[in-house]
Formats: C-alpha cells, structure tokens, sequence
C-alpha cells in the first residue's frame, strides 16, 4: 500500500506534526512486517493515485489543500496528538 | 522555471546590477555585506520553505493565470481561504525569522494593481489589464521577489504634490514618448528593495486632476538605467561588522531591510506601465494596496510575537522566575494580545469579496481595525517581554567580555570572562551563555534593529494610525447604528 503524506502549512500548529507523523509510519511500518504486506509513505504529489491519503494537520481548522491529489480511500486525517491512535487504526484497516 | 531554490535565489541576486550606495560608500558585493546579508536570508526562507513538503500547503499556489504551481507571493487570491492562507503563511514566516521577511509588499501590490487596472480599463478604454497580467505571468513563471513601493518622501506634507517647492517629492511622469514614459522622484522606506528582482511602483496618495503626472504605476527591474538605492541604517547595525559578531546581534541569521529607492529619469517602456495620468484611479490603487497591506500584519507580526513570547518565557526559565504568577500571567497577557491580531488578520480574509476582475479583496474595516491594533499591541507586548527580562537585557557585558580570557589582575586572578559568567549566571544548570543569548534576542527586538520591524514597522507601516482611523470612520456607519440605537429606545423622529 502507498500512502501519500500531505501537511497543513504548520503556521500554528498545536502539537508536533513531524514527530506524530513519525509514529504513525514506525507504528504502520512494524504492523505490516508482521502481516507480510508491504507499505510506503511518501510526500503526496499530484498525478499519483494513492492507496490512501495521510493528511497532517497542525489543529482542528484542517486547511491542508488537498483537492489537487487522489486516493482511492477517504482521506485520514490526523489534527491533535490525541487522534494519534485512530489515525493509525483507520490505516491499519485500509492495509489489511 | 516554476520555483526557486533559496540558493537559486540569492545567485539570481548576484546577476543584477542593483545599485547600492552605505555609509556614503557604492556597494558592489552587497549580496555578501554582513548588514545587508542577514535581509537576504530572511527572502531566501520565503523559498527554501515553498520547498519544504511541511509548509508548502501555505508557501505555494496554483497560478490562476497559467495553471502552475507558483510561490503564494506572486499569487493573486482566488477566494477568502487564499485570503486566510496568506495570513498563515506571514505568521510561518515571521516565526522561523523573526524579521521582516520583505516579500509581502509585492504580493499586496499585484492583488490591488490587478483590480485596479481592470477597473481602469472599464472606465478610460485603457488596456493596462493585459499588459499587467503579462508582467504578473512574468514574475511567477520566473518566481521573482519583487518590491511594493507606495510611499513617496513627501516633502511638506501640508500641501499637495505639485504644490511641493520641489516637484520631485512624489515620483512622476516627466515625458511621455511614443514607446513609453520617463519617471522621476523617488520612493522612501522600501522594505526589501535591494532584495527584490523587481520594483512595481504606485502613486502614495489620492490624486487630483491638475497634479496627474503624479499619477503613474509601473514597473521596473531594480537595476534598471537610473534606479539606485541607499540603505537606511537600523539601531545597532554596526554590530554586524565586528568579528565573530554572535551572541550580540540576538537574531545573527535574519533581519530587515529599509532603502530610499531614486529614479532619475528612468525610462518605463509601455508594456510595464498600468497607469499613466488617470488620476481617478489614484485613490482606489492606494486603498487596496493599504487594506491588504493592513491585513498582512495580521500575520507576519504576529509570527515574529510567537518567538518574542517563548523568548520572554525562556528568559524566566534562565532567571529562575517561571514559577511566578505574574510571570505566568504576562505570558497569558502577550499571547492574548498576539492571538487578537491574529484574529483581525484572519477576520478581514474571511469576510473577503472578489472584485470585478475576479481576484479577492479583504473586508476593509476590519483590515484597517487589525492595522489599528497592531500600531499599539506589539509595543505591549515587547514591554511585557522587557519586564520579564530584566534589565540586564540591555547592560550586560558583550561576547567579547564573557569569552575573555584577560586576567583582571586582582586578588582573585580570574579573567575577565570569569567574572562575567560568575556574575551574570541564573537559574540553576542554565548556561550563561544562553541566558545572555535569549537576553540579547529580547534586546534586538525591543530597541536593536528588529525594532525596526517589529515596533516602528508596526506603527508606521501601512499607513501611519491616523489612516486607518479615517478608514474606520468612512466604514463605520455610524448613522446606521444611531438607527440601531433609536429602536431599542423607543426613539421616534
Ligand atoms: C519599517 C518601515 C517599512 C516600510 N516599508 C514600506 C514599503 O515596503 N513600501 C512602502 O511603500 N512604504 C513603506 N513604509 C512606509 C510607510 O507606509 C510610511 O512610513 C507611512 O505611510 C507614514 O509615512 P511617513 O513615514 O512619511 O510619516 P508621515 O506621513 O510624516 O507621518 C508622521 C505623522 O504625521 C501625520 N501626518 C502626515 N501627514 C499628515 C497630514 N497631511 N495631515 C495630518 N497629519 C499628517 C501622520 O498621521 C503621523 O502621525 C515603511 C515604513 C516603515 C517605518
């Protein structure tokens, strides 16, 4: 599965984006070693179809433009530590 | 080429042939000058950070001229979120500068150059439209910097343009020809001039009929035959000359630049001129480019406050006086006032409109009551981070002194670095050297040369008070709110 990651601006964000994204990749990374699936994370760009959309925004406002990219899943969005843990469920279920 | 590299642009700088004169001397190298460089950088970010997969969301933008993906400074805004998202990506840029990043003078004069030319060509039959999305087309697919100059010198500001005992005071038209028009006078204050590839040039005030030469904008590039710069001098600058100048600059890496820009009788061919005498338009150029200019300061100011506020509360940490309720209580203070500009910054983008030529423009009332706030809440807030500081902020010993290894020869035998760094040590387990750097940080903001920025810039920039009161008033509807008022208190006449 590829997964294209896309931040907000990060003008104001309320926790750290970088790190959070970081644990959900490690997290999503060490699930699919144990399931035999292979998954990539890499920047969103335009013209790629991804598997899934990883959206990294810095609060609640979510004002990541993301029109311009496609994914065949709704997108997962992740805007406060706390959503850490449900961004990575949601991923999980889309690896499976 | 769609978008500069931050090392492509400060090589793209080293082309031009941009005049510079300093201390009375010419400056060839000025791209490398240690006062100039540090304005450089702070440009240079506006492109290393449209790059940069965290902040390119807010840094970049679908050109609505072309269909590429341009940097949001050359962007003309194509709905209230591009309205929002310039304000965010000004409080990005102030936050990783903490400085005047220079480039947002060009992007307010293109959205009210654009409009403006629309609306002229409806009325005068003109074609100034054309020939401006051209130029515009230009400066995103070269994703050039380019210099928003508006406020001319002057002179005695009782009288009119051509009332000035020197006409030169206002720049203006002083020959028509068949391929273009010959301008003079100059344009003071320009933020990030000698930076910019380009100046695009407007009238600074309302114009009347008998003073239409004085109505003109245009645009050149900034080494163009004539143009020159001197550099206004900030508080402190000479610093940045002394060897291994560090932890006493407070901000070594960034800052702000301020040029008198003089045209002597630079000639403008015509496809780069988008107004030429008609005066009736004058006003209008001038009132948009002074909105979204006051909407800006929703942004960049409020990012450089982010940095002020966690310095002063770093400061309490290295004094060991964090754990004070007033101390706290500052800090809540200082956020709330830099939340609030920020809430007017966003505000007058949201109740944004388009314009008859499509791009949008902010709500002007509450650009010009987010300007009005930022003329006084960063002098509060700067006073607040002086207090936490404490007044070693501005007596302490320099860099020199604290790295010393001079015997002072007394009892003791220590240097003079040791004399420094016993005395002038805080908190438990904090470095000396990085309670004086966060001091030093507080200093260049409040009175050393990003107070230039952060506190003149504020008052001045955009319009001095009084301009935005007029504003207010003109948009306030007062009348209505008597009526309001009348209502609910049973008034009937
Ligand atoms: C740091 C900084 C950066 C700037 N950057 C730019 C830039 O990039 N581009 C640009 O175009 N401009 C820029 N400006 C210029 C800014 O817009 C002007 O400073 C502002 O418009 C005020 O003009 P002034 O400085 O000439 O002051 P003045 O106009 O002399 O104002 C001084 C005082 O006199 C009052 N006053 C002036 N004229 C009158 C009058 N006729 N009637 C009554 N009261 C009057 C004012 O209200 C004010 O209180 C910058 C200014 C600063 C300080």
């Amino acid at each position: 599965m590829v997964v294209g990651v896309k931040y907000c601006g990060g003008c104001n964000p309320r926790y750290e984006r970088r790190s959070a994204y970081e644990k959900i990749k490690s997290e999503l990374l060490l699930f699919a070693q144990k399931g035999g699936w292979d998954i990539i994370f890499e920047a969103a760009a335009e013209g790629v179809t991804y598997d899934a959309l990883l959206v990294v925004c810095g609060c609640a406002n979510r004002c990541a433009a993301i029109g311009q990219y496609h994914s065949r899943n709704i997108p997962v969005y992740l805007w406060d530590e706390s959503g850490l843990t449900d961004a990575v469920s949601e991923l999980e279920k889309l690896v499976e | 080429m769609a978008l500069m590299t931050g090392e492509q642009y400060v090589e793209s700088l080293r082309k031009l042939n941009t005049k510079v004169y300093m201390f009375g001397q010419k400056i060839d190298n000025w791209v490398d000058h240690p006062i100039i460089r540090p304005s450089i950088n702070c440009v240079k970010m506006t492109y290393d950070l449209a790059q940069d997969p965290e902040h390119e969301d807010l840094m970049t933008a679908t050109s609505s001229l072309t269909g590429n993906k341009i940097n949001r400074f050359a962007h003309l805004h194509q709905s209230t979120d591009d309205l929002r998202k310039k304000v965010k990506m000004q409080r990005l840029l102030g936050q990783k500068t903490a400085s005047c990043f220079q480039r947002c003078v060009g992007m307010d004069a293109f959205n009210s150059m654009f409009s403006t030319t629309y609306e002229t060509d409806k009325a005068h039959g003109t074609n100034y439209h054309e020939r401006f999305k051209k130029y515009l087309t230009y400066v995103q697919d070269n994703d050039l910097t380019v210099d928003g100059a508006m406020t001319d010198p002057k002179g005695d500001r009782g009288k009119s343009q051509g009332a000035q005992t020197d006409p030169d005071m206002f720049v203006r038209i002083v020959e028509k020809r068949a391929d273009g028009i010959v301008v003079r006078g100059a344009k003071a204050h320009q933020t990030g001039s000698i930076n910019s590839h380009e100046h695009l040039i407007m009238p600074t005030q309302a114009v009347s009929e008998e003073d239409k030469q004085y109505a003109v904008a245009f645009a050149v590039p900034s080494d163009a035959e004539g143009l020159f710069m001197i550099y206004g001098r900030q508080s402190c600058d000479t610093r940045k000359l002394e060897k291994d100048a560090d932890v006493d600059l407070g901000n070594k890496e960034f800052g702000g630049q301020e040029a008198l820009v003089v045209f002597d009788d630079v000639f403008v061919p015509n496809d780069r001129v988008f107004m030429c005498e008609e005066y009736d338009f004058a006003g209008m150029l001038v009132e948009r480019f002074a909105g979204y200019h006051r909407q800006s300061y929703g942004g960049c100011k409020v990012g450089v406050g982010d940095v002020l506020i966690g310095a002063a509360a770093l400061a309490a940490d290295y004094n060991g006086a964090n754990k004070a309720s007033h101390i706290k209580d500052k800090l809540i203070e200082m956020t709330h006032l830099n939340e609030t500009l920020y809430c007017c910054g966003i505000a007058c983008s949201a109740e944004g409109y388009p314009t008859d030529a499509g791009n949008y423009q902010i709500d002007l009332l509450l650009a010009n009551v987010c300007k009005q706030n930022v003329t006084r809440f960063p002098y509060e807030i700067v006073r607040l981070a002086e207090d936490i500081a404490g007044g070693l902020m501005v007596t302490m010993p320099s860099q020199a002194d604290f790295r010393s290894d001079l015997t002072v020869p007394t009892k003791s035998g220590m240097t003079v670095g040791q004399w420094a760094n016993k005395f002038f040590v805080g908190a438990d387990g904090v470095s000396t050297e990085n309670r004086m750097r966060i001091l030093r940080f507080i200093e260049n903001i409040a009175l050393g040369a990003s107070a230039v920025g952060y506190r003149t810039e504020s008052m001045h920039g955009a319009g001095s008070p009084q301009a935005q009161r007029i504003m207010i008033a003109r948009q306030g509807n007062i009348a209505a709110k008597k009526e309001l008022a009348k209502a609910i208190a049973g008034i009937k006449e």
